[in-house]
């Protein structure tokens, strides 16, 4: 349960960082749908499905 | 618009509303927990539309629709960046779900005073979040009455809307405390996004003939707003001070983590995060396109909060709905005033009074906790009826100033070592630190107040708490709880 924990962590950690940064140092210069707009929509969608992920583990 | 128009319309939203409310409260008991938390038997559909409609504010459509329209896509991204906030649900809900439950916790302050043994830090939590909420919620109703005059070009004044408003406000929650507002939330956060997806497929196709055509303009016409900082206002500095503070949006402000008790199971609490991540994605995709929108076809204006009444004003949006699109910003404002004015309502029964007074019954806490919801109503129209500068600074201030208890409440969950004194100096200098930032425009290193209070509150979480003595036992049984009913419950 621990191990999991933390590499859900470190697996957001990594997602969230790429969301601040990669728009402003990679694609800043894309000025296209298929730049930051689409970045930004794959890491929501990415983010919900690993929520989607966790959540559907649960038990009541 | 015609004035007659609008309140027709307004009569029709609130009168379904007093329906379903007064069909919400069946059955309620006298009593905090029923009022408050509607006894935690909230189902996950009802949970997530209450989720979606109190976190969602006037804000998408006008603010943030705004925010597109001033500085470009970066609003998309500091939108999606607070949505992806939720996946602090995933570790913080089933451990707030599962201790409220064992320890009967109502409010967030009360978790923290309980686990961190201080009735002082469970007051000082209920003050600070009264102190940034009253303001944020005057704006919210200021928002409605600048909107209905707008839209009326002055035939309904600021004042009637700013009436009107505050009236729908009280009346739902007081009636029917968490329950009423649960089930008129559902109602709202339908209208909000069926009303706005409607109206956004006509403006898109309307005027654009699709998405294709939005972007072929957008990429031809104004390609900076495609990228950031793009045309200046989402520097790194800005895009990191708006963001940061609404990633943990999910465990800083009360009204939205107290919604972590109210699942009747956590299958409920699933549904209500996944279903309020599918809202929040396709409400924000819609503000988003709406100030794109009217970055295409209306490049002239002299602010990003004309863009939305302008664009509804066009020959592309047909008259019914703008109608429409004004109820559904009315709805988003409502529902989320209603749910703060409820929370703090029972912060004062539940963290001041009975923290002050454990001996009073819990009718008592009930009766009194309940008028709170029409005197926290007055007192935010009151706010709204001043329209001093201040209260928008109390409300920017509102998300870097919340964003200080966050320390405290990950610290219950995980660090044994944190203590009271830790946790109110966090808050109050936080607080503090983040309301001078804010009203002093001080940005050391180009970082915004939000950056700032959350450095300043988690380093003294971490000092303080050193430098005092932790509630061991009662750290001891409330992390090693959480991790055998984790366990059993699979939920990591």
């Amino acid at each position: 349960m621990q191990n999991q924990l933390v590499a859900w962590v470190v697996w957001f950690f990594v997602i969230v960082l790429a969301a601040f940064t990669v728009p402003f140092w990679l694609l800043s210069g894309v000025q296209k749908f298929y730049g930051a707009f689409l970045f930004w929509g794959v890491f929501a969608l990415a983010a919900i499905l690993s929520v989607g992920i966790i959540t559907s583990k649960w038990r009541d | 618009m015609k004035a007659s128009y609008i309140y027709i319309a307004l009569l029709l939203y609130f009168s379904v509303g007093t329906v379903i409310a007064i069909y919400a409260k069946r059955g309620m008991t006298q009593g905090v927990s029923d009022f408050f938390i509607a006894n935690r038997t909230i189902g996950g559909f009802v949970a997530a539309l209450t989720y979606s409609a109190t976190t969602y504010s006037a804000f998408m459509m006008v603010g943030l629709a705004g925010l597109t329209y001033v500085g470009g896509v970066g609003a998309w991204g500091f939108e999606l960046i607070y949505l992806s906030g939720l996946v602090l649900v995933a570790f913080f809900g089933p451990r707030f779900w599962l201790t409220g439950k064992k320890y009967g916790y109502i409010t967030p302050a009360e978790l923290l005073g309980d686990r961190y043994q201080s009735k002082a830090l469970q007051a000082v939590m209920a003050v600070a979040s009264i102190i940034f909420l009253i303001p944020y919620s005057a704006v919210q109703l200021m928002g409605i009455g600048t909107l209905l005059e707008g839209m009326s070009k002055g035939a309904i004044p600021f004042m009637a809307g700013l009436v009107i408003a505050t009236f729908v406000t009280i009346i739902w929650a007081y009636m029917g405390g968490m329950r009423a507002v649960a089930w008129t939330d559902s109602l709202q956060a339908l209208i909000m996004i069926v009303i706005s997806s409607l109206s956004v497929i006509f403006v898109v196709y309307g005027a654009f003939g699709g998405f294709g055509g939005l972007f072929g303009v957008l990429e031809t016409k104004h390609a900076q707003w495609l990228s950031v900082p793009g045309p200046g206002f989402f520097k790194m500095s800005n895009f990191v001070a708006l963001a940061l503070p609404w990633f943990f949006f999910c465990l800083s402000n009360p009204q939205v983590s107290q919604r972590l008790f109210i699942p009747k199971s956590l299958s409920a609490m699933r549904t209500m995060v996944m279903g309020f991540l599918a809202f929040g994605f396709i409400y924000t995709f819609i503000s988003i396109i709406w100030g794109f929108s009217a970055r295409a076809l209306i490049p002239g204006l002299k602010s990003g909060d004309l863009a939305t009444p302008s664009l509804l004003s066009l020959d592309v949006v047909p008259a019914g709905i703008a109608i429409l699109v004004m109820v559904g910003i009315t709805a988003a404002a409502i529902s989320t005033t209603n749910s703060i004015i409820l929370t703090l309502s029972s912060m004062v029964s539940q963290d001041i009074l009975k923290v002050s007074n454990p001996n009073l019954e819990d009718s008592k806490l009930y009766s009194i906790g309940r008028i709170f919801v029409p005197l926290f109503a007055i007192a935010a129209f009151l706010f709204a009826t001043l329209k001093l500068g201040l209260i928008a600074v109390l409300s920017v201030a509102s998300s870097a100033g919340l964003l200080v208890t966050v320390p405290p409440i990950i610290g219950a969950f995980f660090w044994k070592r944190g203590t009271a004194a830790g946790a109110i100096t966090a808050i109050v200098v936080g607080g503090i630190s983040a309301f001078v930032f804010q009203f002093g425009g001080i940005k050391p290193l180009g970082w915004g107040p939000g950056v700032w209070s959350g450095i300043v509150s988690t380093s003294l979480f971490i000092i303080v708490s050193l430098l005092t003595a932790a509630p061991r036992e009662k750290a001891e049984e409330f992390i090693s709880y959480i991790n055998t009913a984790l366990k059993e419950k699979k939920a990591i």
